[in-house]
Protein backbone atom coordinates (compact mmCIF):
# COMPACT_ATOMS: atom_id res chain seq x y z
CA UNK A 1 0.00 0.00 0.00
CA UNK A 2 1.54 3.41 -0.93
CA UNK A 3 2.21 5.97 1.77
CA UNK A 4 -0.36 8.63 0.92
CA UNK A 5 0.85 11.03 3.59
CA UNK A 6 3.96 11.60 1.49
CA UNK A 7 1.71 12.97 -1.25
CA UNK A 8 0.01 16.37 -1.04
CA UNK A 9 -3.73 16.77 -1.49
CA UNK A 10 -4.64 17.66 -5.06
CA UNK A 11 -6.59 20.70 -3.82
CA UNK A 12 -4.88 22.11 -0.72
CA UNK A 13 -1.49 20.37 -0.62
CA UNK A 14 -2.09 19.08 2.90
CA UNK A 15 -1.02 15.45 3.36
CA UNK A 16 -3.34 13.17 1.42
CA UNK A 17 -5.35 10.47 3.13
CA UNK A 18 -7.47 9.19 0.24
CA UNK A 19 -6.99 8.34 -3.33
CA UNK A 20 -9.55 8.70 -6.17
CA UNK A 21 -8.14 7.03 -9.21
CA UNK A 22 -4.77 8.72 -9.72
CA UNK A 23 -5.68 11.72 -7.56
CA UNK A 24 -4.72 12.12 -3.91
CA UNK A 25 -7.01 14.07 -1.56
CA UNK A 26 -6.91 15.08 2.10
CA UNK A 27 -9.74 14.12 4.44
CA UNK A 28 -11.58 17.42 3.95
CA UNK A 29 -11.42 17.51 0.17
CA UNK A 30 -12.18 13.82 -0.16
CA UNK A 31 -15.36 14.48 1.83
CA UNK A 32 -16.21 17.43 -0.43
CA UNK A 33 -15.45 15.54 -3.63
CA UNK A 34 -17.76 12.73 -2.55
CA UNK A 35 -20.47 14.99 -1.12
CA UNK A 36 -23.72 15.32 -2.88
CA UNK A 37 -25.87 18.40 -2.55
CA UNK A 38 -29.36 16.91 -2.89
CA UNK A 39 -30.84 20.40 -3.16
CA UNK A 40 -29.14 20.84 -6.53
CA UNK A 41 -31.46 18.30 -8.08
CA UNK A 42 -34.45 19.69 -6.17
CA UNK A 43 -33.60 23.18 -7.44
CA UNK A 44 -33.35 21.97 -11.03
CA UNK A 45 -36.73 20.22 -10.87
CA UNK A 46 -38.47 23.13 -9.11
CA UNK A 47 -37.02 25.50 -11.72
CA UNK A 48 -38.42 23.34 -14.54
CA UNK A 49 -41.85 23.43 -12.88
CA UNK A 50 -41.65 27.17 -12.24
CA UNK A 51 -40.75 27.90 -15.86
CA UNK A 52 -43.63 25.79 -17.15
CA UNK A 53 -45.89 27.75 -14.78
CA UNK A 54 -44.51 30.97 -16.29
CA UNK A 55 -45.67 29.87 -19.73
CA UNK A 56 -49.16 29.11 -18.44
CA UNK A 57 -49.39 32.52 -16.72
CA UNK A 58 -48.06 34.33 -19.80
CA UNK A 59 -50.55 32.53 -22.01
CA UNK A 60 -53.43 33.46 -19.71
CA UNK A 61 -52.28 37.11 -19.59
CA UNK A 62 -51.93 37.15 -23.37
CA UNK A 63 -55.38 35.62 -23.81
CA UNK A 64 -57.17 38.01 -21.47
CA UNK A 65 -55.23 41.15 -22.43
CA UNK A 66 -55.62 40.45 -26.16
CA UNK A 67 -54.90 43.43 -28.40
CA UNK A 68 -54.67 45.76 -25.37
CA UNK A 69 -51.16 44.46 -24.72
CA UNK A 70 -49.07 45.92 -27.53
CA UNK A 71 -46.28 48.37 -28.33
CA UNK A 72 -43.88 49.50 -25.62
CA UNK A 73 -45.61 47.71 -22.69
CA UNK A 74 -45.48 44.40 -24.61
CA UNK A 75 -41.80 45.01 -25.42
CA UNK A 76 -40.91 45.70 -21.78
CA UNK A 77 -42.89 42.70 -20.53
CA UNK A 78 -41.23 40.53 -23.18
CA UNK A 79 -37.79 41.62 -21.97
CA UNK A 80 -38.75 40.80 -18.38
CA UNK A 81 -39.98 37.37 -19.49
CA UNK A 82 -36.61 36.80 -21.21
CA UNK A 83 -34.81 37.46 -17.91
CA UNK A 84 -37.11 35.38 -15.72
CA UNK A 85 -35.55 31.90 -16.24
CA UNK A 86 -32.14 33.03 -14.98
CA UNK A 87 -33.73 34.96 -12.13
CA UNK A 88 -35.84 31.96 -11.10
CA UNK A 89 -32.90 29.57 -11.13
CA UNK A 90 -30.53 31.91 -9.27
CA UNK A 91 -33.18 32.71 -6.65
CA UNK A 92 -34.09 29.08 -6.08
CA UNK A 93 -30.47 28.09 -5.98
CA UNK A 94 -29.56 30.60 -3.30
CA UNK A 95 -32.59 29.77 -1.20
CA UNK A 96 -31.55 26.11 -1.21
CA UNK A 97 -27.80 26.67 -0.95
CA UNK A 98 -27.75 28.77 2.19
CA UNK A 99 -25.88 26.27 4.40
CA UNK A 100 -22.67 26.15 2.40
CA UNK A 101 -23.22 28.36 -0.61
CA UNK A 102 -21.06 28.64 -3.67
CA UNK A 103 -19.60 32.17 -3.74
CA UNK A 104 -22.28 34.34 -5.27
CA UNK A 105 -19.79 36.37 -7.26
CA UNK A 106 -18.52 33.19 -8.92
CA UNK A 107 -21.96 31.89 -9.89
CA UNK A 108 -23.07 35.31 -11.15
CA UNK A 109 -19.69 35.81 -12.81
CA UNK A 110 -19.95 32.54 -14.73
CA UNK A 111 -23.53 33.43 -15.72
CA UNK A 112 -22.33 36.85 -16.94
CA UNK A 113 -19.38 35.37 -18.84
CA UNK A 114 -21.72 32.88 -20.53
CA UNK A 115 -23.88 35.83 -21.60
CA UNK A 116 -20.93 37.95 -22.77
CA UNK A 117 -19.43 35.08 -24.79
CA UNK A 118 -22.83 34.37 -26.30
CA UNK A 119 -23.25 37.99 -27.40
CA UNK A 120 -19.65 38.51 -28.52
CA UNK A 121 -18.89 35.12 -30.07
CA UNK A 122 -21.81 32.67 -30.22
CA UNK A 123 -24.53 34.75 -31.85
CA UNK A 124 -22.22 36.50 -34.39
CA UNK A 125 -20.52 33.20 -35.27
CA UNK A 126 -23.79 31.42 -35.99
CA UNK A 127 -25.56 34.36 -37.62
CA UNK A 128 -22.90 36.38 -39.43
CA UNK A 129 -20.05 33.95 -40.10
CA UNK A 130 -21.75 30.60 -40.64
CA UNK A 131 -25.01 32.27 -41.83
CA UNK A 132 -27.04 29.16 -41.11
CA UNK A 133 -30.30 30.87 -42.01
CA UNK A 134 -29.15 31.26 -45.61
CA UNK A 135 -28.34 27.68 -46.45
CA UNK A 136 -29.82 25.21 -43.96
CA UNK A 137 -33.05 24.38 -45.74
CA UNK A 138 -35.53 21.56 -45.26
CA UNK A 139 -33.15 18.72 -46.12
CA UNK A 140 -33.26 16.68 -42.91
CA UNK A 141 -29.69 15.28 -42.92
CA UNK A 142 -28.32 18.79 -43.54
CA UNK A 143 -30.45 20.11 -40.68
CA UNK A 144 -29.23 17.37 -38.33
CA UNK A 145 -25.53 17.93 -39.08
CA UNK A 146 -25.76 21.74 -39.05
CA UNK A 147 -27.73 21.75 -35.81
CA UNK A 148 -25.23 19.46 -34.06
CA UNK A 149 -22.00 20.87 -35.56
CA UNK A 150 -22.94 24.54 -35.18
CA UNK A 151 -26.18 25.27 -33.30
CA UNK A 152 -25.31 22.72 -30.60
CA UNK A 153 -21.52 22.82 -30.54
CA UNK A 154 -21.10 26.60 -30.30
CA UNK A 155 -23.06 27.05 -27.04
CA UNK A 156 -21.56 23.82 -25.66
CA UNK A 157 -18.02 25.10 -26.21
CA UNK A 158 -18.93 28.52 -24.82
CA UNK A 159 -20.37 26.94 -21.67
CA UNK A 160 -17.14 24.95 -21.30
CA UNK A 161 -15.03 28.06 -21.85
CA UNK A 162 -17.04 30.15 -19.36
CA UNK A 163 -16.49 27.57 -16.61
CA UNK A 164 -12.98 26.54 -17.61
CA UNK A 165 -11.56 30.07 -17.65
CA UNK A 166 -13.07 31.14 -14.36
CA UNK A 167 -14.10 28.91 -11.51
CA UNK A 168 -12.63 25.64 -12.77
CA UNK A 169 -9.11 26.42 -11.62
CA UNK A 170 -10.36 27.72 -8.29
CA UNK A 171 -10.39 25.69 -5.09
CA UNK A 172 -14.13 26.50 -4.89
CA UNK A 173 -14.67 23.98 -7.69
CA UNK A 174 -14.21 21.05 -5.35
CA UNK A 175 -17.48 19.14 -5.13
CA UNK A 176 -19.14 16.55 -7.28
CA UNK A 177 -22.07 18.84 -8.06
CA UNK A 178 -20.13 22.09 -8.54
CA UNK A 179 -19.81 21.48 -12.26
CA UNK A 180 -23.58 21.10 -12.57
CA UNK A 181 -24.13 24.41 -10.76
CA UNK A 182 -21.59 26.44 -12.74
CA UNK A 183 -22.41 24.76 -16.05
CA UNK A 184 -26.09 25.57 -15.57
CA UNK A 185 -25.20 29.19 -14.74
CA UNK A 186 -23.13 29.51 -17.93
CA UNK A 187 -25.88 27.87 -19.99
CA UNK A 188 -28.50 30.21 -18.60
CA UNK A 189 -26.25 33.18 -19.43
CA UNK A 190 -26.10 32.00 -23.03
CA UNK A 191 -29.85 31.33 -23.14
CA UNK A 192 -30.65 34.76 -21.70
CA UNK A 193 -28.79 36.50 -24.54
CA UNK A 194 -30.69 34.42 -27.11
CA UNK A 195 -33.97 35.23 -25.43
CA UNK A 196 -33.34 38.96 -25.13
CA UNK A 197 -32.28 38.94 -28.79
CA UNK A 198 -35.56 37.27 -29.75
CA UNK A 199 -37.63 39.95 -28.02
CA UNK A 200 -35.51 42.84 -29.35
CA UNK A 201 -35.50 41.51 -32.93
CA UNK A 202 -39.25 41.06 -32.86
CA UNK A 203 -39.80 44.47 -31.26
CA UNK A 204 -41.90 42.67 -28.65
CA UNK A 205 -43.68 39.44 -29.39
CA UNK A 206 -46.89 37.61 -28.63
CA UNK A 207 -46.50 36.97 -24.91
CA UNK A 208 -47.56 33.33 -25.06
CA UNK A 209 -45.20 32.38 -27.89
CA UNK A 210 -42.40 34.52 -26.44
CA UNK A 211 -42.65 32.80 -23.06
CA UNK A 212 -42.66 29.36 -24.70
CA UNK A 213 -39.55 30.21 -26.70
CA UNK A 214 -37.81 31.76 -23.70
CA UNK A 215 -38.53 28.81 -21.45
CA UNK A 216 -37.64 26.08 -23.93
CA UNK A 217 -34.33 27.84 -24.73
CA UNK A 218 -33.49 28.19 -21.04
CA UNK A 219 -34.43 24.58 -20.29
CA UNK A 220 -32.42 23.19 -23.16
CA UNK A 221 -29.25 25.27 -22.93
CA UNK A 222 -29.32 25.49 -19.12
CA UNK A 223 -29.90 21.73 -18.79
CA UNK A 224 -27.12 20.91 -21.23
CA UNK A 225 -24.88 23.37 -19.36
CA UNK A 226 -25.39 21.30 -16.21
CA UNK A 227 -24.45 18.16 -18.13
CA UNK A 228 -21.25 19.70 -19.52
CA UNK A 229 -20.36 20.95 -16.05
CA UNK A 230 -20.84 17.43 -14.69
CA UNK A 231 -18.29 16.11 -17.17
CA UNK A 232 -15.92 18.91 -16.15
CA UNK A 233 -16.30 17.95 -12.48
CA UNK A 234 -15.32 14.42 -13.43
CA UNK A 235 -12.30 15.71 -15.31
CA UNK A 236 -11.04 17.72 -12.39
CA UNK A 237 -12.04 15.67 -9.38
CA UNK A 238 -12.36 12.08 -10.51
CA UNK A 239 -9.32 11.34 -12.61
CA UNK A 240 -11.31 10.81 -15.80
CA UNK A 241 -9.46 10.35 -19.09
CA UNK A 242 -8.16 13.41 -20.92
CA UNK A 243 -10.99 13.30 -23.47
CA UNK A 244 -13.69 13.38 -20.80
CA UNK A 245 -14.54 17.10 -21.04
CA UNK A 246 -14.54 16.94 -24.84
CA UNK A 247 -16.97 14.02 -24.58
CA UNK A 248 -19.19 16.18 -22.39
CA UNK A 249 -19.09 19.06 -24.89
CA UNK A 250 -19.85 16.66 -27.76
CA UNK A 251 -22.74 15.10 -25.83
CA UNK A 252 -24.13 18.57 -25.12
CA UNK A 253 -23.84 19.52 -28.79
CA UNK A 254 -25.63 16.35 -29.89
CA UNK A 255 -28.43 16.92 -27.36
CA UNK A 256 -28.99 20.57 -28.35
CA UNK A 257 -28.69 19.81 -32.07
CA UNK A 258 -31.06 16.86 -31.92
CA UNK A 259 -33.55 18.84 -29.89
CA UNK A 260 -33.47 21.81 -32.29
CA UNK A 261 -33.95 19.48 -35.26
CA UNK A 262 -36.90 17.68 -33.69
CA UNK A 263 -38.44 20.98 -32.63
CA UNK A 264 -38.02 22.40 -36.13
CA UNK A 265 -39.70 19.38 -37.69
CA UNK A 266 -42.52 19.48 -35.16
CA UNK A 267 -43.08 23.23 -35.23
CA UNK A 268 -43.35 23.44 -39.03
CA UNK A 269 -46.56 21.42 -38.83
CA UNK A 270 -49.91 23.20 -38.76
CA UNK A 271 -51.69 20.76 -36.45
CA UNK A 272 -53.85 22.40 -33.80
CA UNK A 273 -55.22 21.29 -30.45
CA UNK A 274 -58.44 23.06 -29.35
CA UNK A 275 -57.75 25.67 -32.00
CA UNK A 276 -54.24 26.39 -30.73
CA UNK A 277 -51.18 25.73 -32.89
CA UNK A 278 -49.66 22.56 -31.40
CA UNK A 279 -46.05 22.89 -32.59
CA UNK A 280 -44.70 25.35 -30.00
CA UNK A 281 -46.32 23.48 -27.12
CA UNK A 282 -44.90 20.16 -28.28
CA UNK A 283 -41.48 21.86 -28.49
CA UNK A 284 -41.93 23.11 -24.91
CA UNK A 285 -42.89 19.66 -23.63
CA UNK A 286 -39.86 18.13 -25.38
CA UNK A 287 -37.58 20.74 -23.76
CA UNK A 288 -39.03 20.02 -20.30
CA UNK A 289 -38.57 16.28 -20.86
CA UNK A 290 -34.98 16.85 -21.99
CA UNK A 291 -34.14 18.99 -18.96
CA UNK A 292 -35.89 16.55 -16.63
CA UNK A 293 -34.10 13.58 -18.18
CA UNK A 294 -30.71 15.29 -17.86
CA UNK A 295 -31.41 16.04 -14.19
CA UNK A 296 -32.50 12.43 -13.56
CA UNK A 297 -29.48 10.94 -15.29
CA UNK A 298 -27.06 13.30 -13.53
CA UNK A 299 -28.65 12.56 -10.13
CA UNK A 300 -28.30 8.84 -10.65
CA UNK A 301 -24.77 9.06 -12.07
CA UNK A 302 -23.43 11.40 -9.40
CA UNK A 303 -24.85 9.19 -6.66
CA UNK A 304 -23.39 6.02 -8.10
CA UNK A 305 -20.00 7.70 -8.69
CA UNK A 306 -19.95 9.01 -5.12
CA UNK A 307 -20.82 5.56 -3.78
CA UNK A 308 -18.11 3.95 -5.89
CA UNK A 309 -15.50 6.60 -5.00
CA UNK A 310 -16.31 6.30 -1.32
CA UNK A 311 -15.95 2.53 -1.43
CA UNK A 312 -12.64 2.71 -3.29
CA UNK A 313 -11.39 5.51 -1.07
CA UNK A 314 -12.14 3.55 2.10
CA UNK A 315 -10.68 0.38 0.65
CA UNK A 316 -7.42 2.14 -0.09
CA UNK B 1 1.40 6.75 -9.80
CA UNK B 2 -0.29 9.71 -8.21
CA UNK B 3 -0.70 12.68 -10.51
CA UNK B 4 -0.23 15.38 -7.89
CA UNK B 5 3.04 14.47 -6.33
CA UNK B 6 4.68 17.89 -6.67
CA UNK B 7 3.90 21.53 -7.30
CA UNK B 8 1.07 23.89 -6.49
CA UNK B 9 -2.64 23.25 -6.96
CA UNK B 10 -2.75 25.05 -10.26
CA UNK B 11 0.48 23.47 -11.45
CA UNK B 12 -0.70 20.03 -10.46
CA UNK B 13 -3.68 20.13 -12.79
CA UNK B 14 -1.93 21.99 -15.59
CA UNK B 15 -0.89 19.23 -17.93
CA UNK B 16 -3.90 16.88 -18.08
CA UNK B 17 -6.32 19.81 -17.83
CA UNK B 18 -4.53 21.74 -20.55
CA UNK B 19 -4.70 18.69 -22.77
CA UNK B 20 -8.43 18.32 -22.11
CA UNK B 21 -9.00 22.02 -22.93
CA UNK B 22 -6.96 21.59 -26.10
CA UNK B 23 -9.16 18.66 -27.11
CA UNK B 24 -12.28 20.80 -26.66
CA UNK B 25 -10.67 23.56 -28.76
CA UNK B 26 -9.88 21.01 -31.49
CA UNK B 27 -13.44 19.73 -31.31
CA UNK B 28 -14.76 23.29 -31.74
CA UNK B 29 -12.46 23.93 -34.70
CA UNK B 30 -13.43 20.63 -36.32
CA UNK B 31 -17.11 21.45 -35.85
CA UNK B 32 -16.78 24.87 -37.48
CA UNK B 33 -14.71 23.51 -40.39
CA UNK B 34 -17.21 20.70 -40.92
CA UNK B 35 -20.06 23.24 -40.90
CA UNK B 36 -18.28 25.37 -43.50
CA UNK B 37 -17.76 22.24 -45.62
CA UNK B 38 -21.40 21.32 -45.26
CA UNK B 39 -22.33 24.85 -46.32
CA UNK B 40 -20.10 24.63 -49.40
CA UNK B 41 -21.76 21.36 -50.38
CA UNK B 42 -25.30 22.53 -49.62
CA UNK B 43 -25.49 26.16 -50.64
CA UNK B 44 -25.30 25.63 -54.39
CA UNK B 45 -27.14 22.31 -54.43
CA UNK B 46 -29.99 22.18 -56.94
CA UNK B 47 -32.56 19.73 -58.21
CA UNK B 48 -33.87 19.79 -61.76
CA UNK B 49 -37.62 20.00 -62.16
CA UNK B 50 -39.85 19.96 -65.20
CA UNK B 51 -43.26 21.62 -64.81
CA UNK B 52 -45.64 23.34 -67.19
CA UNK B 53 -43.31 23.01 -70.17
CA UNK B 54 -40.23 24.45 -68.43
CA UNK B 55 -37.29 22.52 -67.00
CA UNK B 56 -34.85 24.23 -64.64
CA UNK B 57 -32.44 23.57 -61.79
CA UNK B 58 -33.96 25.02 -58.63
CA UNK B 59 -32.42 25.27 -55.14
CA UNK B 60 -32.62 21.98 -53.28
CA UNK B 61 -35.28 22.03 -50.58
CA UNK B 62 -37.41 24.78 -52.09
CA UNK B 63 -41.12 24.12 -52.45
CA UNK B 64 -42.42 23.63 -55.98
CA UNK B 65 -45.94 24.78 -56.81
CA UNK B 66 -47.13 23.74 -60.28
CA UNK B 67 -48.94 26.44 -62.22
CA UNK B 68 -51.61 26.55 -64.89
CA UNK B 69 -52.12 28.54 -68.08
CA UNK B 70 -48.95 30.45 -68.92
CA UNK B 71 -47.63 29.97 -65.37
CA UNK B 72 -45.27 26.96 -65.45
CA UNK B 73 -44.31 26.86 -61.75
CA UNK B 74 -43.37 28.82 -58.66
CA UNK B 75 -40.57 27.67 -56.35
CA UNK B 76 -40.45 29.17 -52.88
CA UNK B 77 -37.80 29.14 -50.16
CA UNK B 78 -39.55 27.43 -47.22
CA UNK B 79 -37.75 29.78 -44.81
CA UNK B 80 -39.03 32.96 -46.45
CA UNK B 81 -42.43 33.34 -48.06
CA UNK B 82 -41.14 36.42 -49.92
CA UNK B 83 -38.29 34.60 -51.69
CA UNK B 84 -39.41 32.85 -54.85
CA UNK B 85 -38.67 32.13 -58.51
CA UNK B 86 -41.45 32.03 -61.07
CA UNK B 87 -41.36 30.57 -64.59
CA UNK B 88 -43.87 31.46 -67.31
CA UNK B 89 -44.21 30.47 -70.93
CA UNK B 90 -46.00 33.34 -72.63
CA UNK B 91 -47.62 33.34 -76.04
CA UNK B 92 -46.65 36.79 -77.36
CA UNK B 93 -49.52 36.85 -79.88
CA UNK B 94 -47.24 38.52 -82.39
CA UNK B 95 -46.25 41.55 -80.30
CA UNK B 96 -42.57 42.48 -79.74
CA UNK B 97 -40.70 41.31 -76.65
CA UNK B 98 -40.67 44.81 -75.15
CA UNK B 99 -44.46 44.95 -75.41
CA UNK B 100 -44.76 41.59 -73.66
CA UNK B 101 -42.64 43.01 -70.80
CA UNK B 102 -44.81 46.13 -70.61
CA UNK B 103 -48.03 44.08 -70.56
CA UNK B 104 -46.70 41.82 -67.79
CA UNK B 105 -45.62 44.85 -65.74
CA UNK B 106 -49.10 46.30 -66.08
CA UNK B 107 -50.61 43.06 -64.76
CA UNK B 108 -48.28 43.12 -61.75
CA UNK B 109 -49.05 46.78 -61.07
CA UNK B 110 -52.72 45.86 -60.88
CA UNK B 111 -52.14 42.88 -58.60
CA UNK B 112 -49.37 43.95 -56.22
CA UNK B 113 -49.76 46.42 -53.35
CA UNK B 114 -47.54 49.48 -53.68
CA UNK B 115 -46.00 48.31 -56.97
CA UNK B 116 -43.19 50.60 -58.09
CA UNK B 117 -41.30 50.06 -61.38
CA UNK B 118 -37.55 50.64 -60.99
CA UNK B 119 -36.21 50.24 -64.53
CA UNK B 120 -36.60 48.34 -67.80
CA UNK B 121 -33.48 47.50 -69.79
CA UNK B 122 -32.30 45.27 -72.57
CA UNK B 123 -30.00 42.49 -71.37
CA UNK B 124 -28.32 39.38 -72.73
CA UNK B 125 -29.39 36.14 -71.11
CA UNK B 126 -27.29 33.06 -71.94
CA UNK B 127 -26.34 34.63 -75.27
CA UNK B 128 -29.89 35.67 -76.12
CA UNK B 129 -31.17 39.25 -76.08
CA UNK B 130 -33.93 39.81 -73.57
CA UNK B 131 -35.71 42.41 -71.44
CA UNK B 132 -35.18 42.94 -67.74
CA UNK B 133 -37.82 44.68 -65.58
CA UNK B 134 -36.96 45.55 -62.01
CA UNK B 135 -39.61 46.59 -59.50
CA UNK B 136 -40.59 46.66 -55.83
CA UNK B 137 -43.83 46.20 -53.91
CA UNK B 138 -45.19 45.69 -50.40
CA UNK B 139 -46.04 42.20 -49.19
CA UNK B 140 -48.82 42.33 -46.62
CA UNK B 141 -49.46 39.83 -43.85
CA UNK B 142 -52.24 39.43 -41.29
CA UNK B 143 -53.94 42.55 -39.95
CA UNK B 144 -51.72 44.40 -37.51
CA UNK B 145 -48.42 43.30 -39.04
CA UNK B 146 -46.05 45.67 -40.81
CA UNK B 147 -45.89 45.22 -44.63
CA UNK B 148 -42.58 43.91 -45.96
CA UNK B 149 -40.68 45.56 -48.79
CA UNK B 150 -40.03 43.07 -51.60
CA UNK B 151 -37.82 43.61 -54.65
CA UNK B 152 -38.43 41.79 -57.90
CA UNK B 153 -36.86 41.20 -61.27
CA UNK B 154 -38.50 39.83 -64.43
CA UNK B 155 -36.45 38.49 -67.34
CA UNK B 156 -38.12 37.91 -70.71
CA UNK B 157 -36.28 35.99 -73.43
CA UNK B 158 -37.53 34.56 -76.71
CA UNK B 159 -37.96 30.78 -76.75
CA UNK B 160 -38.93 29.78 -80.27
CA UNK B 161 -42.31 31.30 -81.02
CA UNK B 162 -42.97 31.89 -77.33
CA UNK B 163 -41.43 33.97 -74.53
CA UNK B 164 -39.87 32.53 -71.40
CA UNK B 165 -40.54 34.79 -68.42
CA UNK B 166 -38.45 34.22 -65.28
CA UNK B 167 -39.03 36.15 -62.06
CA UNK B 168 -36.97 36.60 -58.91
CA UNK B 169 -38.61 38.16 -55.86
CA UNK B 170 -36.98 38.48 -52.45
CA UNK B 171 -37.01 40.62 -49.32
CA UNK B 172 -35.42 43.92 -50.34
CA UNK B 173 -32.67 43.64 -47.72
CA UNK B 174 -31.15 40.49 -49.19
CA UNK B 175 -32.02 40.97 -52.86
CA UNK B 176 -28.50 41.46 -54.18
CA UNK B 177 -27.21 38.45 -52.21
CA UNK B 178 -29.53 36.12 -54.10
CA UNK B 179 -28.74 37.31 -57.62
CA UNK B 180 -25.99 34.77 -58.36
CA UNK B 181 -28.25 31.88 -57.39
CA UNK B 182 -31.06 33.30 -59.54
CA UNK B 183 -28.75 33.67 -62.55
CA UNK B 184 -27.79 30.00 -62.18
CA UNK B 185 -31.50 29.19 -62.26
CA UNK B 186 -31.89 31.37 -65.34
CA UNK B 187 -28.96 29.66 -67.04
CA UNK B 188 -30.53 26.25 -66.48
CA UNK B 189 -34.08 27.11 -67.59
CA UNK B 190 -35.29 25.57 -70.87
CA UNK B 191 -38.65 25.64 -72.58
CA UNK B 192 -39.49 22.07 -73.47
CA UNK B 193 -40.78 21.28 -76.90
CA UNK B 194 -44.58 21.00 -76.95
CA UNK B 195 -45.62 17.33 -77.10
Amino acid sequence: MPDLTATPCRVCEQPATHRMGNYALCEHHFALATRERPHVWRTQLIAIGALLALVVVATLVSTFAGQDLAGAPLFVIGLLVALIPAAVWLTLFYREDRVEPEPRRLVVGVFALGAVLAAAVGVPLLGDVLQLGRWVGTNLPVQVFANILAVGLVPAVIIFAAVRTTVYGSSEFDEATDGVIYGTAAGLGYATVLNVGLIVDAGGANLSFASIHVVLTALTVGGVGGLIGFFMSGQKLRSKPVWWSAAGVATGAILIGSYVTIRTVVSTGTATILGVLAGPWVGLILAALLAGAITAVLTRTVRSEIARATTIGVAE
Amino acid sequence: MIATSTGSWSASIRQPQAASALLVALLAAAGILATLGLRAMTEGATVTIAQGGVSAAVPDGWRVKPGSGDLAFIVTDPRSADLEYVARVINPLGVPLATVATQQAAVKEALLTGYVPIDTTEVTVAGTSGIRVRYAFLATGPAGTVPRLVRGMDLYVPAGDRVLGLTYESPAAGHEDGLDQFYRFVGSARVEAAS
